[in-house]
């Protein structure tokens, strides 16, 4: 029998409970009645032995009134037919054996348990003793031993029978249970099934159907409302998941997309970092995420004592700043500068710190250059101011003393003097020349050239500059693009930096025997990526030129200061302090930048990045300035010059020169003069700066009534009026204050002829 | 305790009549065929018995010479029969016959037996007889020895005459002779 437990169908349960119900109440009423049967078989059969006492003893009471044995025994013979009679024996009243018979063959008469009127079960044999009598009068008695035997093989065939009846109502029971259980069970199992596609498909939506009423319905019902309330329900988690997962994701992107690198630290080690954080550090997740990585391995070796001193702040429970800048270094050695903005969180339960770390390297950078640039500008703008005035002295000091020169009848200790007072003017006057370099008030030329045409030209006489034992190479890209720039100024630059290199290797102490300077020349691609590396605030193309030397170097702290004027580390009387101002102030004019790498005592290499020519403009070839075989003339000048000196010297010198000189000594009187003059004048060459009317106002205001008149501007340095960043306008006329008489009649001799720039 | 009383009654008395019978053979055989006819009475229905009032007799009758002496009077004595005391009567002719209920036909009348029987015929009286013959004759009933036990024979015919109810396990043991003829 199968037990009733977990693993049976419910259908098998119940058919078990049906089967077992029925032959359970059907064996309990085949044991009653069996029971009543006993009782009842017993008492029937013990009736039947009394019947049959009285039948026998009627019909054996004339045998024994009349004494007749022969008789009597033929009689009692008759019971073999009973099969239940064992023995009958019929005694006289004198207690003899009358007449007997029984169904063993050699059976004797051994005891008999009872010698009154009665009856006995003893054993499966009843014992019965019975007065024969005749109208009151007894003649004897009737003994008789019937077997139960009999009685108990009935009952025994009879529980067969009961046996085979509970087996068919088993059976029966068997499939009537079967076929009813349905009513039960279908709805149940219908309701199982239903509930089960339901949970696989995770559709909520369907519904059962109620077929019938009573529990079955009411549990319908109950499930269907049920069922409403998981689908109310589902549909509440499952927008709420899908909010979450949307929130998730878009938390996740910010995390993954920030331009910051985010990381948890825990118990001192990353367990979180974003994409940003691997690619700022170069080491993978699982690099940076391993129990034993030490994140000082991310920390500059400048930065760690601040960071410790941090770390050990917050261990002893001090208060400290949630934001720290510091320098960090990649897996390869790469180093930023970091803010890190610190937050203190809970991550699984236990504290952690949510770092958010930006990239302020380039901001940094960019912030030293303007600082740099500011610097400069202050400088190169008193530089400037500076020069000017100097400018208006040097010219009349050095006009006089050529004036001087001029006339014969000097002495030749007089015109000694003079002359040293005119190389004495030229030398001043370079030194202003420089000073308006760096603070770019020279007046450039911008033209397309090749810059390795340039640094060809100049190779020799760089050789001769530079000490013989030290290796000048060139390594020059020859497939560089054009730039636009000064000629001029680029030999300018490549001497100071040489000087300045060949200064670097001479102050150090031990000579290497490859003490070199190198001079490249290259095109490299600058976008926005590489501004990390070479903040330039332009994309494109860009020539490099280089120069690298193998001496002492630089500290930061001098590097930052190498491009201010009369800055400089050499030696009293070796330097004046204004090679690389000059530089730089050149490189602005440019349009370049000018970058210095340096480590101390192993070199350094600056790089100026000029931006590439890309229009299709063929590079002019680099010559020096054609001079004019005629410099006299007899063209009508008005020369206007506010510094007397200076006036004078250039009223006398033109003069002297063939030309007509009318001069002005402000801008109101020019005009006045010009209006006077008005058609015999030839060419203005006026000074630019002037109190009242600047040179500028003066020209345009003359131009207007005659616009074909040429104009000469001269000035101790140039102003916005009349150039750009240095840069003349189209058809302007310049001449830069100092000037000689040779060169002053030189460039009017060009303007009249017409003839090109400058 | 009745029971009892007349068993061990019942008991002396035969025990009595077996030590009487050893000296007295020819009184012994009449002896049981008094008892016999004792024992008869118990087996047959008259319809015409009296009420038991202390007034009214049972009647038995012999016919002839008398083989049973005293025996037959000292055993109705003291039984009773249907509830009825028993007189004894003694006849030598059948006319004498008054009112009786048996009549013992003794083998004295077995020339006039057949003339005894017409002349009982169709009244309830029971015959009995020890004489071989007289069953053929008419007699009711009638013993005879075999086997050293006595036996009887019954006239079914006479017994049909008669109007007596005889029980049929009497005739059980009986040699039966002749048919009802009715």
């Amino acid at each position: 029998m199968a037990r009733l437990g977990q693993q049976q169908t419910l259908r098998e349960k119940l058919v078990l409970i049906i089967v077992t119900v029925a032959v359970l109440s059907s064996g309990m009423g085949i044991l009653l009645i069996t029971l009543h049967d006993l009782r009842y078989y017993r008492n029937d059969f013990e009736r039947n032995v009394h019947t049959l006492a009285h039948v026998v003893a009627e019909n054996v009471i004339s045998e024994l009134v009349f004494e007749d044995h022969e008789q009597a025994r033929i009689t009692l013979s008759h019971l073999m037919s009973v099969p239940y009679i064992n023995k009958v024996v019929i005694f006289d009243n004198q207690q003899n054996v009358f007449a007997r018979f029984s169904r063993a063959p050699d059976d004797t008469l051994v005891q008999i348990p009872l010698t009154t009127e009665g009856s006995l079960f003893k054993g499966n044999t009843l014992y019965l003793m019975h007065t024969i009598f005749l109208d009151d009068k007894g003649y004897g008695k009737l003994y008789i031993e019937a077997n139960t035997a009999y009685l108990d093989r009935v009952l025994t065939q009879r529980m067969y029978d009961f046996l085979v009846v509970l087996f068919i109502i088993a059976i029966l029971a068997f499939f009537l249970a079967f076929y009813f259980q349905g009513y039960i069970s279908r709805p149940i199992l219908n309701l199982s099934r239903v509930l089960k596609q339901i949970s696989e498909s995770r559709d909520f939506s369907k519904r059962l159907k109620r077929r019938s009423g009573g529990e079955i319905g009411e549990l319908y019902d109950g499930v269907n409302h049920l069922l409403d309330t998981i689908q109310a329900h589902e549909k509440e988690i499952e927008s709420t998941l899908e909010e979450l997962k949307r929130s998730e994701s878009r938390f996740r992107y910010i995390f993954e997309k920030s331009n910051d690198a985010m990381y948890v630290l825990q118990n001192d080690k990353f367990v979180l970092i974003n994409p940003r954080f691997v690619e700022l550090f170069e080491y993978t997740q699982e690099e940076t995420t391993a129990p034993d990585f030490n994140f000082l391995k991310l920390v500059a070796p400048e930065s760690i004592p601040a960071i410790q001193e941090r770390y050990e702040r917050r261990m002893r429970g001090e208060t400290i700043s949630n934001q720290v800048t510091f320098k960090a270094v990649s897996k390869s050695g790469k180093k930023y500068i970091l803010t890190a903005s610190l937050s203190e969180i809970e991550w699984g339960g236990e504290p952690a710190i949510l770092g958010v770390l930006r990239d302020i390297t380039d901001q940094v950078n960019l912030e030293n250059q303007l600082r740099q640039a500011q610097k400069m500008e202050a400088i190169g703008k008193l530089a400037g101011g500076i020069a000017h005035d100097f400018n208006n002295i040097l010219t009349a000091i050095n006009g006089h003393a050529q004036l001087a020169l001029l006339r014969a009848n000097q002495d030749e200790a007089t015109r000694k003097d003079l002359l040293e007072i005119v190389k004495g003017c030229d030398l001043a006057a370079k030194l202003t020349r420089q000073l308006l370099g760096f603070s770019r008030k020279q007046i450039v030329e911008l033209k397309v050239i090749n810059i390795n045409d340039v640094i060809r030209n100049m190779q020799k006489m760089l050789r001769r500059l530079i000490s013989e034992d030290i290796d000048i190479q060139l390594k020059l890209n020859p497939d560089v693009p054009p730039i636009k720039a000064d000629p001029g100024q680029i030999e300018q630059i490549l001497i100071n930096l040489i000087v300045n290199a060949q200064d670097a290797i001479q102050a150090k102490k031990e000579h290497q025997t490859t003490d070199r300077i190198i001079i490249a020349t290259d095109a490299v691609f600058l976008d926005k990526r590489t501004f990390g590396i070479h903040p330039v605030e332009r994309t494109g193309w860009f020539v490099v030129l280089s120069v690298s030397d193998t001496g002492i170097g630089m500290t930061e702290e001098v590097k930052s200061r190498i491009f201010e004027p009369f800055f400089t580390t050499k030696k009293e009387r070796k330097g004046t302090g204004l090679g690389l101002s000059m530089v730089y102030g050149i490189v602005q004019q440019n349009n370049a930048d000018i970058y210095v790498y340096s480590e101390p005592g192993e070199g350094s290499t600056f790089k100026i990045y000029w931006p590439a020519e890309t229009r299709a403009q063929k590079a002019d070839s680099f010559s020096p300035d054609r001079l004019p075989s005629v410099i006299r003339g007899n063209e009508t000048i008005l020369f206007v010059e506010d510094d007397d000196g200076v006036r004078h010297f250039g009223c006398e010198a033109l003069s002297s020169l063939g030309y007509r000189v009318i001069q002005a000594a402000n801008g109101k009187e020019a005009l006045e003069l010009f209006r006077k003059h008005n058609g015999k004048i030839d060419i203005l060459v006026t000074d630019t700066v002037m109190p009242q009317m600047g040179g500028k106002e003066l020209a345009d205001r003359i131009l207007e009534m005659r616009s074909d008149l040429k104009v000469l501007f001269a000035s101790g340095y140039t102003d916005e009026q009349i150039v750009h960043h240095g840069v003349l306008e189209e058809g302007i006329f310049f001449i830069q204050k100092p000037y000689t008489i040779e060169q002053l009649a030189k460039k009017i001799r060009q303007v009249l002829d017409g003839d090109g720039h400058s | 305790m009745r029971f009892h009383r007349i068993t061990t009654a019942v008991f002396y008395m035969f025990l009595l009549e077996v030590l009487l019978l050893e000296g007295q053979g020819q009184y012994a055989e009449y002896q049981v065929k008094a008892a016999y006819i004792e024992k008869f009475t118990h087996f047959i229905k008259w319809p015409n018995l009296p009420v038991a009032d202390g007034k009214h007799r049972f009647v038995i009758t012999i016919l002839g010479e008398d083989p049973f002496g005293h025996y037959i009077d000292e055993l109705f004595a003291s039984v009773r029969v249907k509830n009825l005391p028993v007189e004894i009567r003694r006849i030598q002719k059948v006319d004498e016959l008054d009112s009786t209920h048996i009549l013992f036909i003794s083998r004295s009348e077995r020339k006039r037996i057949d003339a005894i029987v017409e002349r009982v015929r169709h009244r309830p009286i029971l015959t009995i007889g020890d004489t071989p013959g007289y069953c053929e004759a008419g007699v009711i009933l009638n013993l005879f020895k075999r086997e050293n036990y006595i036996r009887f024979e019954a006239n079914l015919a006479a017994i049909a005459d008669s109007g007596l109810e005889v029980n049929s396990r009497l005739l059980k043991l009986a040699k039966i002779v002749g048919a009802a003829e009715r």
